[in-house]
């Protein structure tokens, strides 16, 4: 058997709750999702590095938590978040022949100084102006820069400049400021003003990505190399806007329907794979780069649907509701269909992974985050990691060990809870939150009075990863 | 080393009557035993085992009324007739290496049965010799001393107070003989009134080939849908197993490569011996039930090993394939569960040690299987691994889901999973991820092979291609084929 292909699937801001097989309850069909954990080992307790979009993505993408670098997202027009020197996933690939794609969201930076002409400048409110740009320009320092052979997307659906990008080329020259087209059924249009490209669509990304994803999948169909095609969709992050085709689709609302149109995208990609016949010889990750977006507290009201899937705490929360994703992992005739496991997991640890379902040695300074879980995948262990650390801002910070989750603050909100939301939480008097995961999942219960021991253990071990520059265990040596 | 193991073993056989002591209290009395042993029966092609378009009643609702074993194996064999070392190792309770084909020396199930006050008896096939065979079981009738025959033309013979005597030709099919003579041995024992219990043994020589059941088994089938190939059927196998396997007499059924359709013909053909064997199976349980014993009664029914029939290009059960070493695997009776299934790992030889726990029997170290009444009982995870052997050309480990097949001859191991991949088509020994795994398993294979006192070496002195075609390459037909089958095929 030869190296398989590798296929990563990347929700944007997706529920733990929003998927069928993580929510019983939920209102929103996922047939293709649940099929896919039918088929391989669905995550209970994986997380993103972040509760936010870029630091998960670089998390993801480096085997190195972002907290080490930065914190924040890439703005609009903002630069790469890698250095020169950082190994990325598909560079680590391309150094085994793998060819590689990334097909939808980048939102990992660019160098826009070539094609930003002299002197421009935002105007409040308004943005850049299209004519600010030689759109003819090339777009270096992006995915092409950083390990993929080929890239098409939008960069980032709610930012400008709205077009596409090609590799290193914008192909279609923005020429008019942004307006929402259509006007988002529910929640905020949430773009931010800038250049668009006459007649851009915000409906028109996730089938235009799909159809992309699935033409690539079928152009691999006779290669002697395998590939790897990551695709970060836009969706179902704002601004939320499901295909006619969609509409209607699930019980919780235009959101749901944006949800059942991702497991859709899903469904799109393993259906070209088992077309082209290669579904056998592809390992399929999905997950979600954080929790769902705080328009999820009014959609527990109005649907009756759980978009966090009863933990506590939405995106950009330290919160279990901030970063716990759905997690499935499909690789047919290696890993056991119909598993579950509940054992701690971060996306951070698929560099050392795949790393190690390549036969690649990470260098000493690389993935220093990253756990090997291919034991883990194997059905040889039932565990890997015994901690994580979870952050999204530099002021609050959250560990895990075991069944314990340390907040060192006195909560892990960032993300507004609504006024009927509120009693549901006791008040903590206390500047650090202890909370017991296997009895308490949704975290209402401080439990750090009662544990002194393991709280100061916990800071304890917090301070030392963050300080000490990796957690990876093969690099633990060298801390001795 | 040899010395360890036996400790072990011996250790683990205490633990085993430990629990049997405490047990025994449960059970009311010693049961009867009656065991049923096919020939060559691959596992899914029994309805109960998965089998599609199959016709096993009997066997299906003796697993209703039971407990299913999904992972039993023959631990392999020394040479290409699997049969007579699955024998052994039933009859022993002994592992493939600790038990010789004639069982020389060496004492049997029966006999230990006897011991305890057990009457037993036998019919069918017996592949082990003369000497073993009166040994073991006195009183026996139509007795088939061999390895294989035309199921029509049947040398049979009768064991009288230890004494081959009566040998005849009857006419008539194998399966109905030996069916006919368990149901006599049933009667007898009704009729006689003792208090005895009985250890009954029938081994079938159905289904192995010739695949030739009663012309209107073949009537009776024919609505259902023709047989599909297996999902891992080849045309040949193409990695050189060495001659043990590739050219074995089993494998000369057909040519090279495999024509399909031939093949889905002895498919039908094979099937039909099946649902025959199946109906015997059902004459005597009726009867079992008719004489009332069917309730003090622990029926198994398994076979000796599968058979590959066109999967991965094989047709024998010369390899270490889940389709060749696993074999279908029910017991039914007093205190087994009712309707469950049961995916422990387990060896055949196992079950002696089932059985004698279910008698009483304490059989100290001279048995090494490991009795299965834990693992029924839903108090075991039965054995972490099993280790197979095939003459000097294959050994093969199995750990949890995982499968080693070391392949000396030609300097290869092949690496699967066979729970996601129960086909065993997708090798994964290559595969970097798989390293450390397939360096565990190979380091592992190693201990146990010494351990259990095979000597082969890890990689042979004369290695042969690692490919072989045989496309073309002649297949004689054997003596025991009847006419209809030879003009069919040949």
């Amino acid at each position: 058997m030869r190296l398989p292909n590798i296929v990563i699937l990347y929700a944007d801001d997706l529920g733990y709750g929003d998927v069928g097989c993580y929510n019983k309850h939920s209102k929103i069909p996922t047939p293709h999702l649940d099929q896919l954990a039918r088929q391989g080992m669905r995550f209970t307790d994986g997380h993103s590095s972040s509760g936010i979009c870029t630091p998960s993505r670089y998390a993801l993408l480096t085997g190195r938590h972002h907290w080490r670098k930065f914190h924040g997202i890439v703005q609009a027009f903002g630069p790469s978040v890698f250095d020169d020197a950082r190994l990325t996933m598909p560079e680590m690939l391309q150094r085994r022949g793998y060819r590689t794609a990334c097909v939808g969201k980048w939102h990992l930076g660019w160098d826009w100084s070539g094609a930003k002409n002299e002197g421009a400048k935002q105007q409040k409110g308004k943005g850049f102006a299209a004519d600010q740009f030689d759109w003819s320009q090339p777009v270096p320092d992006g995915p092409l820069a950083h390990g993929f052979d080929y890239y098409f997307g939008d960069d980032v659906p709610n930012f400008p400049p709205y077009t596409w990008i090609e590799n290193d080329h914008v192909v279609m020259a923005p020429t008019v400021p942004y307006v929402a087209s259509p006007k988002p059924p529910e929640g905020s249009h949430e773009g931010r003003p800038g250049p668009m490209a006459e007649g851009w669509r915000l409906d028109a990304v996730m089938p235009e990505l799909t159809r992309r994803a699935v033409s690539y999948v079928h152009e691999q169909k006779d290669e002697d190399q395998p590939f790897f095609l990551y695709v970060p969709f836009t969706s179902p992050h704002a601004p939320i806007v499901p295909s006619l085709s969609h509409a209607g689709r699930s019980e919780a609302g235009p959101y749901g329907d944006f949800v059942a149109q991702t497991d859709a995208t899903v469904g799109a990609v393993l259906q070209a794979l088992d077309d082209a016949g290669l579904a056998d010889d592809t390992l399929v990750v999905f997950t979600s780069d954080n929790g769902p977006e705080h328009y999820a507290y009014t959609r527990m009201r109005n649907f009756d649907h759980d978009s966090p899937g009863g933990l506590r705490g939405l995106k950009r929360d330290v919160w279990e509701g901030g970063h716990r994703v759905p997690m499935i992992v499909r690789w047919p005739n290696v890993v056991d269909a119909n598993q579950t496991s509940d054992a701690l997991v971060g996306q951070v640890d698929l560099m050392a992974t795949l790393a190690s379902l390549i036969g690649f040695e990470l260098p000493q300074d690389q993935a220093e985050d990253s756990f090997n879980l291919m034991p883990l995948w194997l059905g040889e262990v039932d565990r890997v990691r015994d901690f994580l650390v979870h952050n999204t801002f530099a002021q609050k910070w959250g560990i895990r060990r075991g069944k314990w989750l340390l907040i060192d603050h006195k909560d892990g909100t960032h993300t507004r809870v609504p006024k009927w939301l509120r009693d549901r939480y006791p008040a903590n008097a206390l500047d650090v939150m202890l909370c017991d995961l296997e009895e308490d999942l949704e975290q209402k219960v401080n439990l750090a009075g009662q544990h002194p021991d393991v709280v100061a253990e916990l800071r304890a071990l917090l301070k030392d990863v963050r300080g000490r520059g990796h957690s990876a265990p093969r690099l633990a040596k060298e801390s001795n | 080393m040899m010395k360890r193991v036996l400790c072990l073993l011996a250790g683990l056989f205490l633990l085993a009557t430990a629990t049997s002591q405490g047990e025994a209290a449960v059970q009311p009395k010693q049961p009867n035993i009656l065991f049923f042993f096919a020939d060559d029966l691959r596992a899914d092609t029994v309805g109960a085992f998965g089998g599609k378009d199959v016709h096993t009643p009997n066997i299906d609702a003796l697993a209703a009324r039971g407990t299913k074993f999904t992972q039993i194996y023959c631990m392999g064999s020394r040479h290409g007739a699997v049969c007579a070392p699955s024998r052994a190792m039933l009859m022993s309770g002994r592992m493939l290496t600790h038990a010789p084909d004639n069982l020389k020396g060496i004492k049997t199930l029966p006999q230990y049965l006897r011991d305890v006050g057990y009457e037993t008896f036998a019919t069918g096939k017996w592949h082990n010799g003369n000497e073993s065979l009166t040994r073991s079981f006195p009183d026996a009738r139509s007795v088939f001393r061999g390895g294989m025959c035309d199921h029509f033309q049947v040398p049979l013979c009768d064991v009288i107070d230890g004494e081959v005597v009566n040998k005849r030709n009857p006419e008539g099919h194998s399966t109905e003989h030996f069916a006919d003579a368990v149901i006599d041995f049933l009667k007898r024992h009704k009729s006689s009134n003792t208090d005895a219990p009985f250890f009954a043994y029938v081994p079938f020589t159905a289904p192995h080939d010739p695949r030739d059941p009663p012309q209107h088994w073949l009537e009776k089938l024919k609505d259902l849908p023709r047989p599909e190939l297996p999902n891992n059927f080849r045309g040949q196998h193409g990695l050189n197993l060495g001659k043990m396997t590739m050219t074995v007499r089993d494998e000369n059924l057909l040519g090279w490569p495999r024509d399909k359709e031939q093949l889905r013909d002895q498919l039908v053909e094979y099937r039909a011996l099946v649902s025959h064997l199946d109906a015997q199976v059902g004459r005597v349980l009726a009867t079992l039930a008719d004489a009332g014993l069917a309730e003090d009664t622990l029926v198994v029914f398994t076979a000796d090993h599968g058979l590959a029939l066109g999967s991965h290009g094989l047709l024998g059960k010369q390899s270490l394939y889940e389709h060749s070493m696993r074999s279908p695997c029910v017991m039914a009776g007093p205190n087994i569960p009712v309707g469950e299934s049961r995916n422990q790992l387990a060896y055949l030889f196992d079950l002696t040690a089932t059985c004698l726990q279910s008698a009483g029997v304490d059989a100290g170290a001279g048995v090494h299987g490991q009795s299965l009444w834990p693992v029924l009982r839903g108090k075991s995870k039965g054995r972490d691994e099993l280790l197979f052997l095939y003459a000097k050309t294959q050994r093969a480990l199995r750990v949890g889901d995982h499968k080693l097949i070391r392949l000396p001859q030609i300097d290869r191991t092949l690496l699967f999973n066979v729970k996601a991949d129960p086909d065993e088509l997708h090798d994964l020994s290559e595969l970097p991820a798989m390293k450390p795994l397939h360096d565990k398993l190979c380091e592992r294979m190693r201990i146990l092979q010494s351990e259990c006192g095979d000597p082969l070496a890890w990689t042979a002195k004369d290695q042969l291609p690692v490919e072989i075609d045989l496309t073309g390459k002649r297949w004689p037909a054997d003596r025991w084929q009847p006419q209809w089958i030879r003009k069919k095929y040949w």
